[in-house]
């Protein structure tokens, strides 16, 4: 034990090294905490039985086409649900405010922000995810569309525009530019400037 | 929508490439974004783990009377609560603790951490927890805190050394550059402009927001950090190792393939040095994943003023230019003392002004520490730089655009900092222009629309502070590739790109050309993802290390084809000699056994030693422009190359309510474009940077100090309907003339840098115009200059006397 907590020790070599690569990072005195835990992995806590909260009950969706049955509480949003309990992870998390549109799903036809919308609500509907749009090993024509024309750049806001692009592409096939910007105007992105995605979205080939 | 040019030359560029320089859809990344399977640290989550949350605070300077957190501990499911008593007092760069340490500096500074079994159990903890405040007068005035004596103070003892001043309290640093004589070239100039100008602050908005999972590690017992990075080995990896006060091979840091969205944001480390206290403490996977509120107050560009007077002789050549620059830097260092050195390098770049001198103060207020954010000032500075160009213009009857033309440097031009200006800033200007029709009138106005327009050009720097960059790839017979570097994919496309340059050097398909994850266990340095470094310095490691191993394929090839090494060439996975396709034989056959695979390594350029380092002093941070006593100025070589844009817009502006319409915009960069898609993407970003001019802003209350708006839509963030979209704008590259050897007249460094020559930085560049060249056109329309962005209807109201 010694050995490992002399280790724990702020060493002046590593700490030099620190200051060279980032500029400064003062490392203070009390620094033994975190080493001499970590020597000794500590063995896997049993988590507490949580109280489920008084309000909440069974409800089964259908997403994706897949009959779900699932318990939530009264106040789990379907957002929190999707990626936290199913696992559907495209359904993206970037404001939680109903603001950005990145966790936008197909709610019975409609678009809906999985984040305003409480899972709870949600008994019988039908509901599609970006998971659901590309059917027996083939894409969607709006998910071909964003790769052939280069519609993403750091992505993460695009499974949210590609539903956006479903809901008003179903309604209305051909729409003019200024459609495809009403459309999707409820979700943000911050790097494509919205170029990519319209450019995509024009060029769909249903 | 206007697609330019399918294709781009430069000198160097050899004929007949099928990946680079041209325009190809394939992306190795696209395939996972949109069937929303590319998984980024905001979606992964691990057995038996807790959710953590910050406790922040709601004064933006106080005294922590006392914190009490045993409600908190109390309640069923919380596994831990911690202060900053529970952990050492590391101070990352220099100054900022991992917790407020006894007092807060700014509106929702970190004050404590919770691990809960669920997201509600931590947020109900967060309620739980009682601090008690003893507010301090809070101090906001940027010149009166960069002062001699401030009215507050916010470190005791000073924690950071500023390069002059140093006995000023609240300053961080302050540069000073010297160059000609100021007085002689003012008295030479027949019209001189100046003006006051302060841009507000602005904050990241990525896609997703800051986010961390610490955990340790069962079988080894090291402590694993996952967070979206810019700088994994510069930054995130040692950072974090010193705030668990760990030596660095008990921690492990890896990043996820694509970062969701970045501009700076993720070059600090956030998430990560907070999370990790909770897993030491608990022993078990935490996830710290900020709120869109936390996103914003703890992390966001910092305020500025400029105050800048130019003068010119009546035929338009600039004669002298004086300049300070304030940085409102907020209640802690981060990189502050670069950003008001670095922001002069918009002059070392741009513009031939023979007399001038330039001051910058960076001092604390008690607001959110800066962050850097795109262009490292630049987009600032050039809001006043260019409007103080169209200032001078105006005053002598010159045409603005002929005006900026003439006073650039011209490439291979040799700046007052000794460096070859390496620059197609012309170039893309007169692009910009044609693709404008400056040399036609403009529109006609259309009632209370009246018509304006601009031309403005910047420039960003490229500086890869890196010492010896390496990559490697391993080929194998597939035929294929592995490269490992430190690429951080911020959704430049790097990931892409490198797989297109491995793929145009050993000519074969691109989907065999793979880019392993980042993870500190087994990838090497190459570089970071800031200062535009990244498809320079990693294409060029990575074009590099294929030519490498090619080479070791060639020589273990060439007994059996009866030729030397270098008379072999190869295709689609086979090697003949060259002129003789036809006798080709498989990478395979010289790939097998049992080390079925050749290691190919590349590093880029190598003047840069250790002395070299020391007499160049090309660090980051420690960059100087160094003064002695009688004022003759030091300088000290400052930069690779500069990458410049030229943008140019036409606006309508309606008299009656101070509405802003874009009509046109136009964006060139003077760039070298590897991946074409990639490099227009860039272009295509500015557009998100209009709003900056015209109304994106955090609200502050000046009062308190804290932010009254924090979310996208109070902070106005553009959608698809309020920029001007693929029919009004225009995007294109205007590749740079001459061979890029930047360290030119110094030390003459003989290989053309980048891979193939090309890959000159763009991605800072692209925005760095936007909110000048509004201001510029606004003003064009209605005859009212401003010297605040963003440029808000009711301050066009307000010029024109109707508000």
């Amino acid at each position: 034990m010694s050995e490992e907590k002399k280790e724990a020790q702020p060493g002046v070599s590593r700490r030099g090294f620190v200051k060279g690569a980032v500029a400064g990072v003062v490392v203070g005195a009390a620094a033994t905490y975190g080493a001499t835990q970590l020597m000794v992995p500590k063995a896997p806590v049993v988590p507490p039985v949580i109280e489920e909260a008084a309000y909440g009950k069974i409800v089964t969706m259908t997403i994706n086409g897949v009959p779900t049955t699932v318990f939530v509480q009264s106040n789990w949003t379907l957002l929190y649900v999707l990626r936290d309990k199913l696992g559907f992870t495209g359904t993206k998390i970037t404001c939680d405010y109903g603001e950005c549109g990145a966790c936008t799903v197909i709610i019975n036809g409609r678009s809906a922000l999985a984040c305003m919308t409480l899972a709870i609500e949600n008994g019988g509907n039908d509901i599609l995810t970006i998971e659901g749009l590309a059917k027996g090993g083939k894409l969607h024509p709006i998910q071909q569309s964003f790769i052939d024309n280069h519609g993403h750049s750091c992505g993460y806001c695009i499974p949210g525009i590609i539903m956006s692009a479903k809901a008003l592409l179903d309604k209305n096939p051909s729409p003019t530019e200024d459609e495809i910007r009403e459309g999707i105007s409820g979700n943000l992105c911050r790097c494509t400037g919205y170029i990519g995605p319209i450019r995509s979205i024009q060029r769909v080939r249903m | 929508m206007v697609e330019t040019k399918k294709e781009y030359t430069w000198e160097d560029k050899p004929a007949g490439q099928k990946y680079i320089g041209v325009r190809t859809s394939w992306n190795s990344d696209a395939m996972g974004v949109v069937t929303g399977s590319m998984r980024y640290v905001q979606d992964m989550t691990m057995p038996n783990m807790l959710y953590g949350r910050i406790k922040t605070s709601t004064v933006a300077h106080a005294k922590i009377r006392s914190i009490d957190t045993s409600a908190a501990k109390a309640m069923p499911g919380v596994a831990a609560v911690i202060t900053a008593d529970d952990v050492p007092d590391v101070r990352m760069f220099g100054d900022e603790p991992i917790m407020a340490r006894g007092k807060v500096m700014y509106y929702m500074e970190p004050v404590a951490l919770v691990a809960a079994e669920t997201p509600e159990i931590a947020e109900a903890a967060l309620e739980k927890i009682k601090v008690e405040y003893e507010e301090l007068p809070v101090g906001l005035d940027i010149e009166a805190m960069a002062s001699a004596n401030p009215p507050v103070v916010l470190h005791t003892p000073k924690l950071l050394k500023s390069r002059f001043y140093d006995e000023r309290p609240n300053l961080i640093n302050a540069t000073i550059g010297v160059s000609g004589d100021i007085d002689k070239g003012f008295a030479e100039a027949d019209a001189i402009v100046e003006g006051k100008w302060d841009v507000k602050r602005f904050t990241h908005t990525t896609a997703g927001p800051n986010c961390a999972i610490t955990w340790i590690d069962s079988a080894d017992g090291r402590l694993n950090c996952m967070e979206e990075t810019q700088s994994i080995f510069q930054v995130h990896y040692p950072v974090a190792a010193a705030v668990a006060s760990m030596p660095m091979s008990k921690v492990r840091f890896r990043c996820p393939r694509k970062i969701a969205g970045a501009y700076g944001n993720r070059s600090y480390v956030h998430a990560a040095t907070r999370c990790l206290w909770l897993t030491l403490k608990t022993g078990r996977p935490v996830k710290l994943m900020f709120t869109r509120d936390e996103c914003t107050q703890i992390t966001c560009r910092p305020r500025w003023r400029f105050y800048y007077k130019v003068g010119c002789k009546k035929d338009g050549t600039l004669t002298a230019g004086k300049f300070t620059v304030y940085n409102a830097n907020g209640g802690y260092g981060r990189f502050g003392a670069g950003i008001v050195r670095n922001a002069f390098f918009q002059f070392t770049g741009n513009w031939r002004i023979p007399n001038f001198r330039y001051d910058s103060f960076a001092a604390y207020t008690n607001e959110t520490p800066m962050q850097n954010l795109h262009t490292f000032a630049h987009q600032e500075v050039c809001f006043a730089v260019n409007q103080a160009m169209d200032m001078l213009a105006e005053k002598i009857g010159m045409d603005k655009y002929k005006f900026k033309r003439m006073n650039l440097w011209v490439n291979d031009e040799v700046n007052m900092a000794d460096e070859i200006v390496r620059s197609g800033a012309v170039e893309a200007l007169d692009l910009a222009a044609q693709h404008i029709g400056w040399d036609k009138p403009k529109g006609p106005d259309n009632g209370p629309w009246k018509r304006g327009r601009a031309i403005d050009v910047g420039n960003v720097y490229i500086n890869p502070l890196v010492t010896k960059p390496l990559a490697y790839v391993r080929l194998n017979a597939n035929p294929g590739c592995e490269i490992f570097g430190s690429l951080h994919d911020l959704g430049t496309q790097i990931n892409t790109t490198s797989s297109l340059v491995a793929a145009e050097t050993l000519k074969i398909p691109p989907d065999n050309c793979i880019v392993t994850d980042l993870d500190t266990d087994h990838t090497v340095f190459t570089g970071s993802a800031y200062a535009n470094q990244q498809a320079f310095v990693g294409g060029t490691c990575i074009m590099k290390a294929c030519q490498d191993a090619l080479q070791k394929l060639y020589e273990k090839a060439a007994p059996e084809l009866n030729a030397k090494p270098e008379e072999l060439d190869t295709k689609d996975g086979t090697i003949f000699v060259k002129g003789k396709p036809e006798n080709a034989l498989p990478w395979a056959k010289f790939m097998q056994g049992t080390t079925p695979f050749i290691i190919g390594t590349g590093e880029a350029w190598f003047p840069l030693d250790s002395e070299d380092i020391n007499t160049m002093k090309c660090t980051s941070m420690a960059c100087p422009i160094e003064v002695d006593p009688s004022g003759k100025i030091t300088w000290h070589r400052l930069n690779l190359l500069y990458m410049f844009a030229a943008t140019a817009t036409e606006v309508l502006v309606n008299e009656e309510t101070g509405d802003v319409k874009i009509e046109k915009f136009v964006n060139v960069s003077d760039t070298r474009p590897l991946n074409v898609y990639a490099c227009d993407q860039q272009m295509e970003m500015a557009q998100n940077y209009l709003g900056a001019g015209l109304y994106t802003e955090m609200v502050q209350d000046q009062s308190n100090g804290a932010y009254l708006s924090t979310t996208h839509l109070e902070n106005k963030f553009p959608s698809a309907l309020d920029v001007p979209g693929p029919s009004n704008a225009i995007f294109d590259h205007a590749p740079s003339p001459g061979k890029i050897s930047p360290y030119g007249i110094l030390k003459p460094w003989p290989d053309v840098w980048g891979p193939w020559g090309g890959g000159k930085g763009i991605s800072e560049a692209t925005i760095v115009n936007c909110q000048s060249v509004l201001a510029n056109a606004i003003t064009d329309a209605i005859g009212k200059r401003f010297y605040e962005a963003p440029i808000e209807p009711r301050k066009i109201l307000q010029a024109l006397g109707k508000a």
